[in-house]
């Protein structure tokens, strides 16, 4: 179930909201908000709910050992063991057939005969996202950062908020804790306006600006070898701006959803396109990821302490499995080692580059990302060299189909991503003229959604 | 109530909430409109999916610019083909004159597809009407449906064919398959709905259950929103990616016109005629022992019927000839009539592409014949017909 469809829209959406303040009861809005969550889930697939229960179950337990047991070596084993099935569930799931097509491929460059072959696995929607949910959840219950529930429904309430499933932001449990405690006092409306207003405007992003480049550049991409050098460049234009509107779009979906629900979801994109630098990039894009491997990785490696080649080591190590978390493909691995590699050369030569006019690092970085997104966006190897050799040679081929589609869409989201204000620097109380612009915009994208034109959020696969 | 905050602003708070209950409403509203208001063509505005009959009954669609399914499919409105179509159904939900299915005057019944059922042409030109013209006798039209043992015996007493000489003529497309060899017919959707609900089901309630369920699938406001959208579908503002569906290209005398793409690669597709036998086979004789003659129409796509005209010649192996070649061997080895239309509608389509201004025997934006492709085919099944009952 999307969004942006109108199951959501008119059914999900109106009955989980009514009911939901019809309840009075802290642990009847906890269970309604669990029981909601899975038959969002199981709008998708309801055979993995199951998974999602388990890793549920397996958390929570932890979490009532970490709080009931001071021996350290126990505590370590109520850390070690959950984390070991939450990760062997999302290895298995996402992972298992990566390591053998690995396995195979080096094989086969070893001249070895071997051909392993593993079961024919469907990834579950948003299991990296519940995943790292749960791990945070016991790894913050370990450090004692949180103090962990009793009430099972608190818990999986939290796991399985529909707002923030599948496509996160990860919230963390500490995050929203005030808020799931207090979830009895909130009261109906208090933060109506501010939820339908991140709403309107994730929808908006995701339906009129990440769709439309999509129906554009997707055609075009599948095509990529007859892509001119101005279309190749294009392509990947309109992809930076896709991933960002998008995945924005998303989240500020969820942020919405989650103040109608009188819960505050965390911010997770901070116009990113505006960085002037790779660390300022990484403390703008996917913020809820990256201070999780900041948090749970990073700073576990030993962070910058411990000298200048442990700190690129640990910089390289985090940003390559960041990268793998994407998904199951070197491509993704390439991408993470590509900032990483960036971060690194930041640190070696940041003075340099921060002695550059901030309107020239603004564009540096931005382009510098944008070449990044080849390797995220291609499906393998060849296509990403494919494309990257038409960027970077001359090459003729036919003009885009939605030619000027793209470049009036570009236009607006160059400006809105570089030199707008995001969603949370701006107060939510608009002038007439914005106030009925923003609903316009949101029946253009109604019309779009019935016009069958539904693209899955892009975050949603990893 | 948890929507004492919904008072009146210019805040989406308000705005966004009231939309969507106005867009639900008027979603809603619009799918009580009858269908022709929005289907561009006869096929969607009547055709009833899982009931007892397959139109409307007693229904009568007139309108003056219907156009192609093609056209429609590929989003090609430049070459879309307006025409008026009347299209009138009986008390059975066939289209045929209303007093056919009461005459008792029927000597002749067809079955078959789309093609058949003369979904893009009027009253006065579909195949049956055509085929009674040529053949000077009533054929009753029982398209779209296949000629299943128990349909065409029930069939033939409701509309009064003789005992004893009645033919069945099924018109088997290119790409369909015969009836499975079952005695068994589906039970159409309000039957299935009065066995689940037993005791519970009212009069009207099956009845509507399934107006409601009918209506639950077709939304006007998505319709509308659809060719809205793909107006702006044009390779220019956005690409067209319907264009995928169809192959857009010239025949020899210059003629634009659409296929779809998929009859191309049916067309070059090798396909085995035994199974097709086997049940044909079956069917035969199984309607012989209710004293009728079975005769088969071998009906091409059009891809088939055009491919030696195209201006640019297809040069994969033609494995259409072959098929419909080893059908009609294998059903005259087997005692079963037949005709294939493949070689008179490629005769008609290239004497009709060679007259002034290039005429076409299909709908240029569509993928059955037209009035003309039908009069080529009646007048060969009728041939095959009379040729049939002949002792």
């Amino acid at each position: 179930m999307l969004f942006n469809s109108p199951l959501f829209l008119f059914a999900f959406l109106p009955v989980t909201y009514l009911v939901f303040w019809r309840l009075k009861r802290k642990d009847d809005r906890y269970v309604w908000l669990t029981l909601t969550g899975y038959l969002f889930y199981a709008a998708w697939d309801y055979r993995f709910c199951a998974l999602m229960a388990t890793s549920t179950v397996v958390a929570y337990l932890a979490g009532l050992g970490l709080a009931r047991w001071d021996d350290p070596r126990v505590r370590r084993l109520c850390l070690i063991a959950p984390i070991t099935v939450d990760l062997s569930l999302l290895g298995f799931f996402k992972y298992a057939n990566f390591g053998l097509h690995t396995a195979n491929s080096v094989a086969a460059w070893l001249h070895v005969p071997l051909h392993l072959s593993g079961p024919d696995i469907v990834l579950p929607v948003g299991i990296s996202f519940y995943t790292f949910h749960t791990i945070t959840y016991i790894v913050d219950a370990y450090r004692r950062t949180i103090t962990p529930t009793r009430n099972f429904f608190e818990f999986s309430c939290y796991v399985s908020l529909f707002s923030q499933l599948v496509a996160g932001p990860i919230v963390r449990f500490r995050q929203i804790e005030q808020d799931l405690e207090e979830i009895d006092q909130h009261q109906p409306g208090r933060t109506w306006n501010i939820g339908w207003s991140f709403f309107t405007i994730g929808m908006i992003k995701k339906v009129i600006i990440a769709d439309s480049i999509a129906a554009i550049i997707n055609p075009a991409l599948a095509g990529y070898g007859q892509l001119s050098t101005a279309g190749a460049w294009l392509c990947m234009l309109g992809y930076a701006y896709q991933i960002y509107f998008d995945f924005s779009g998303y989240s500020d979906m969820a942020v919405g959803l989650g103040h109608l629900f009188g819960i505050r979801i965390p911010q997770n994109f901070n116009s990113p396109y505006q960085a002037t630098d790779p660390s300022d990039f990484w403390r703008r894009w996917h913020i809820s990821l990256s201070t999780c491997l900041r948090d749970y990785l990073y700073v576990p490696l030993g962070g910058s302490r411990e000298g200048a080649w442990h700190t690129y080591r640990n910089i390289m190590i985090t940003m390559l499995l960041g990268g793998l978390w994407h998904g199951a493909s070197w491509t993704f691995v390439a991408w993470g080692g590509y900032h990483g590699l960036l971060l690194v050369a930041y640190r070696l030569a940041g003075p340099a580059w921060d002695a550059l006019p901030a309107a020239l690092r603004r564009a540096g970085m931005f382009f510098l990302v944008l070449i990044g997104w080849v390797a995220f966006r291609a499906n393998d190897w060849r296509m990403a060299s494919g494309l990257l050799g038409t960027m970077f040679s001359w090459t003729s081929g036919p003009e885009l189909a939605g030619m000027i589609g793209l470049v009036l869409v570009l236009g607006v989201a160059a400006v809105v991503a570089h030199a707008g204000r995001n969603t949370w620097q701006v107060s939510h109380q608009w002038p007439r003229a914005v106030g009925v612009g923003l609903a316009a915009l949101f029946a253009v994208s109604l019309l779009v959604m019935y016009a069958g034109q539904r693209i899955p959020f892009l975050y949603f696969q990893f | 109530m948890s929507l004492d905050r919904l008072r009146p602003s210019w805040q989406p708070g308000f705005l966004v909430p009231v939309l969507l209950a106005a867009w639900l409403a008027a979603d809603v509203g619009l799918r009580a409109l009858p269908l022709d208001r929005v289907s561009y063509r006869v096929w969607e505005a009547l055709r009833t999916f899982g009931a007892e009959t397959p139109f409307r009954p007693n229904a009568r669609y007139d309108r003056p610019r219907v156009y192609g399914n093609l056209a429609a499919l590929g989003n090609q409105p430049d070459l879309r083909e307006y025409h008026r179509v009347v299209f009138t159904t009986d008390s059975l939900g066939y289209h045929n004159r209303p007093d056919l299915a009461t005459g008792g005057s029927v000597s002749a019944i067809l079955f078959g597809s789309s093609f058949s059922a003369g979904s893009e042409v009027s009253d006065w030109e579909s195949p049956a009407v055509q085929i009674g013209r040529a053949g000077g006798r009533e054929v009753y039209n029982a398209a779209p449906s296949d000629p299943a043992p128990a349909r065409v015996r029930a069939l033939a007493a409701q509309v009064g064919m003789r005992e004893g000489g009645g033919l069945v003529i099924f018109e088997l497309l290119e790409s369909a398959d015969p009836p499975p060899i079952t005695a068994a017919l589906p039970d159409p959707r309000e039957l299935r709905c009065r066995v689940i609900l037993g005791v519970w089901d009212r009069r009207y309630t099956c009845w509507a259950l399934t107006w409601v369920s009918d209506r639950l699938v077709v939304s006007a406001l998505q319709v509308f929103a659809a060719r809205l959208y793909r107006r702006l579908q044009n390779d220019r503002v956005l690409p067209n990616a319907a264009a995928r569906h169809v192959i857009r290209t010239r025949l020899q005398s210059g003629t634009e016109l659409l296929f779809l793409g998929d009859e191309r690669a049916t067309y070059h597709r090798r396909r085995s005629s035994e199974d097709v036998l086997r049940r044909l086979t079956w069917l035969s004789n199984r309607l012989a022992l209710q004293r009728q003659r079975l005769l088969v129409v071998l009906t091409p796509h059009k891809y088939s019927v055009y491919a030696p005209l195209l201006a640019e010649p297809d040069t994969g192996l033609a494995e259409t000839p072959r098929y419909f070649a080893a059908l009609e061997a294998g059903m005259r080895a087997r005692g079963i009539a037949v005709v294939d239309l493949l070689e008179p509608l490629r005769a008609a389509a290239r004497d009709a592409a060679a007259r002034r201004g290039g005429g076409l025997i299909f709908w240029r934006d569509d993928t059955h014949w037209n009035a003309a492709g039908i009069a080529a085919g009646a007048r060969a099944i009728a041939t095959a017909a009379r040729a049939a009952v002949t002792p």
